[in-house]
């Protein structure tokens, strides 16, 4: 940890000022009531003031605890204020005396009670002006803390945005589009619809929670619809969902990122395409959602979960706890299965 | 005179034939010789029918477009009867990292959908092109492919970490090779031969991620396929087709050269 690292220079020259301030008022009052020239008050003041805001602020930044909390640990803190105090008050003293000419250090030596007034004055203001400084400072840490936050959140809302709507399957399914328009315009409306509805769940899907296996597996026909315009004959695609389980509620748009990974890694590097199948089903309770395709399939050594694999276990585990699973292999003869298993609430189950 | 010759190579049918419309207007005389749908594909097809100018789609099933590249550009030189090689525009959807190395590297492409006023632009620089097909303008085009192949990350690659010891099954056991010891990495099929002087291994991580993480003053590419560790290397002869074979220090292998990384071998 370098010690003046990130000095926060404009925190300091603040605190300085208005500690210069308060020494001024403390001079003018004191020169007013025991009517003591305000110039000696003043050096005495400035000086015994200014000396153990020195000691404070400075060594509060060079004793900190972490960078992220500017202030010494524990009961450093504490020591730190009192050696301030003591510094400034002995030095201060000593800066005064030679101004003004006076000798105070023989008087505490005749008196030692005496100078108890002014060290007890320049205690509490110290610690008064410590404590405004140092809680100013934590309010303005936590206000950073917080517009992080805010950031970090509305980063991750971006790249969910982006991850449901893949950049390179939009601008191929618009030059799709473009192309259509000239060649046959017919299609080119039914593709145009068809996209429409797509952005559309996608849009609302990301905010409402849940829908019906029925609505789907639609924005799922929806996608695999739109992908086949462009992939023609290289795709085809198969949906079974059986009437039993239409009805049954899961989390909007749960299967979408699976579907789009089956094409986008599995079908289309593959020459010549493939099949792409989203089944139902329900055993003991459970209902099982399966993603399969026969395209290149995945790598021997699994790769990392992308953000859309990871997503969809993180919305299971949300909704579902660790009674739902997310579970991808190799499918028997190339290809590639996404099971995805969540618990049938008995309401659900007919 | 001979009319330029094209080739289309995009595996979206629609979108094929909207280039060729969009080509037939701008440039009647251009003669569309054929469109080619997968990365395969495009090199057979181009190797055949010679065209002059090549649109060349970055994102294509079987092999991607850089690589397509590579590959034709190794083909295509070793035949010396060949036409001049083909102007190539790269055409691409939506791909931020490609865009970013294409701009860097000062490389042509499109960018799908096909605007009718970029196209022109793009077609006058095509047709400028022709005109200096030497071998400083292949040698140029060489190397901004070697760029391209080394600067295009994957959009979720993770943070390049050195590798410095590979696992390395073999049947139950793993061996932990130091990669002090590795002196060729090759491609096979869907996994990776690593050697050392005397033992070989299969990696089932794919080359293309073992790469950027090899030091590449060390480990030089030396075909899409293969990557030598320079030290390695005792001589490098050319045959009389004019490729170059690297033979390394101690094994019996000859590794053929690409035409796109030759240019590290030519003698000071």
């Amino acid at each position: 940890m370098t010690p003046f690292a990130s000095f926060p220079l404009r925190q300091w020259l603040t605190h300085g000022l208005l500690t210069a301030l308060c020494c001024m008022a403390i001079a003018a009052w004191r020169a007013l009531s025991a009517d003591h020239p305000w110039q000696v008050e003043l050096v005495y003041s400035l000086a015994i003031g200014m000396t153990a805001w020195l000691v404070i602020d400075v060594g509060r930044y060079v004793w900190r605890a972490s960078d992220d909390v500017p202030w010494p640990a524990g009961w450093r803190g504490g020591v730190l204020v009192l050696a301030g105090v003591m510094a400034g008050f002995a030095f201060g003293i000593t800066l005064g005396d030679a101004y003004g000419g006076h000798d105070t250090w023989q008087d505490i030596l005749a008196a030692p009670k005496a100078p108890l007034g002014i060290l007890a004055l320049t205690a509490v203001v110290s610690v008064i002006g410590t404590l405004v400084f140092h809680s100013r400072g934590r309010a303005r840490a936590m206000e950073q803390q917080m517009l992080h936050a805010r950031k970090d959140a509305a980063e991750a809302q971006l790249r969910l945005l982006e991850s449901q709507l893949d950049p390179h399957m939009l601008f191929n399914t618009l030059a799709t589009l473009r192309a259509l328009i000239t060649a046959d315009p017919v299609r080119a409306v039914g593709v145009l619809d068809l996209m429409g509805d797509f952005l559309r769940s996608t849009l609302q899907g990301s905010r409402a929670t849940h829908h019906r296996l029925r609505d789907e597996f639609d924005r799922l026909q929806d996608y695999l619809a739109l992908m086949q315009v462009r992939l023609g004959s290289r795709l085809t695609y198969r949906l079974d969902l059986p009437a039993t389980l239409a009805l049954v509620q899961i989390p909007a748009l749960l299967l979408q990122p699976l579907v789009e990974n089956a094409i986008k890694h599995g079908i289309e590097p593959k020459v010549g395409g493939g099949t792409v199948t989203v089944i139902a089903a329900e055993t003991d309770g459970t209902l099982m959602l399966t993603v399969v395709d026969n395209g290149i399939g995945m790598r021997p050594a699994a790769e990392s979960p992308g953000f859309g694999t990871t997503h969809v276990s993180e919305r299971l585990a949300a909704a579902y706890g660790p009674q739902a699973s997310l579970e991808i292999t190799a499918a028997p003869g190339g290809g590639t299965r996404s099971v995805v298993r969540l618990p049938l609430a008995r309401h659900d189950q007919r | 005179m001979p009319l330029t010759t094209a080739l289309i190579a995009e595996d979206e049918p629609l979108l094929a034939d909207a280039l060729a419309t969009e080509l037939r207007q701008q440039w009647p005389d251009l003669r569309l010789l054929g469109i080619a749908t997968d990365g395969h594909d495009v090199v057979t097809k181009a190797l055949a029918l010679q065209p002059d100018v090549l649109f060349l789609d970055i994102r294509m099933p079987g092999q991607d477009g850089l690589e397509a590249a590579e590959e034709l550009a190794d083909a295509w030189t070793l035949a010396p009867t060949r036409k001049p090689y083909p102007v190539i525009v790269f055409v691409t959807a939506f791909d931020q990292y490609a865009v970013r190395a294409f701009d860097m590297q000062a490389v042509d492409y499109l960018l799908k959908p096909v605007h009718p006023d970029r196209l022109r632009n793009t077609l006058g620089r095509v047709r400028q092109a022709l005109g200096h097909r030497d071998d400083a303008a292949l040698e140029a085009h060489l190397a901004q492919l070697r760029s391209l192949i080394r600067q295009s990350a994957p959009p979720d690659a993770p943070p390049i970490e050195r590798l410095t010891i590979i696992p390395a099954a073999v049947g139950t056991t793993v061996h932990m090779v130091p990669i002090d010891e590795v002196v060729v990495f090759e491609a096979a099929d869907k996994y990776v031969r690593v050697l050392t002087p005397n033992r070989e291994y299969l990696l089932r991580t794919p080359l293309k991620e073992l790469v950027p993480r090899l030091d590449d003053a060390v480990f030089w590419q030396v075909h899409r396929g293969t990557v030598v560790r320079a030290s390695a290397i005792d001589r490098v002869t050319r045959d009389e087709g004019g490729r170059l074979w690297i033979h390394v220090k101690g094994r019996p292998d000859s590794l053929a050269v690409s035409r796109v990384y030759a240019a590290r071998f030519r003698s000071m």
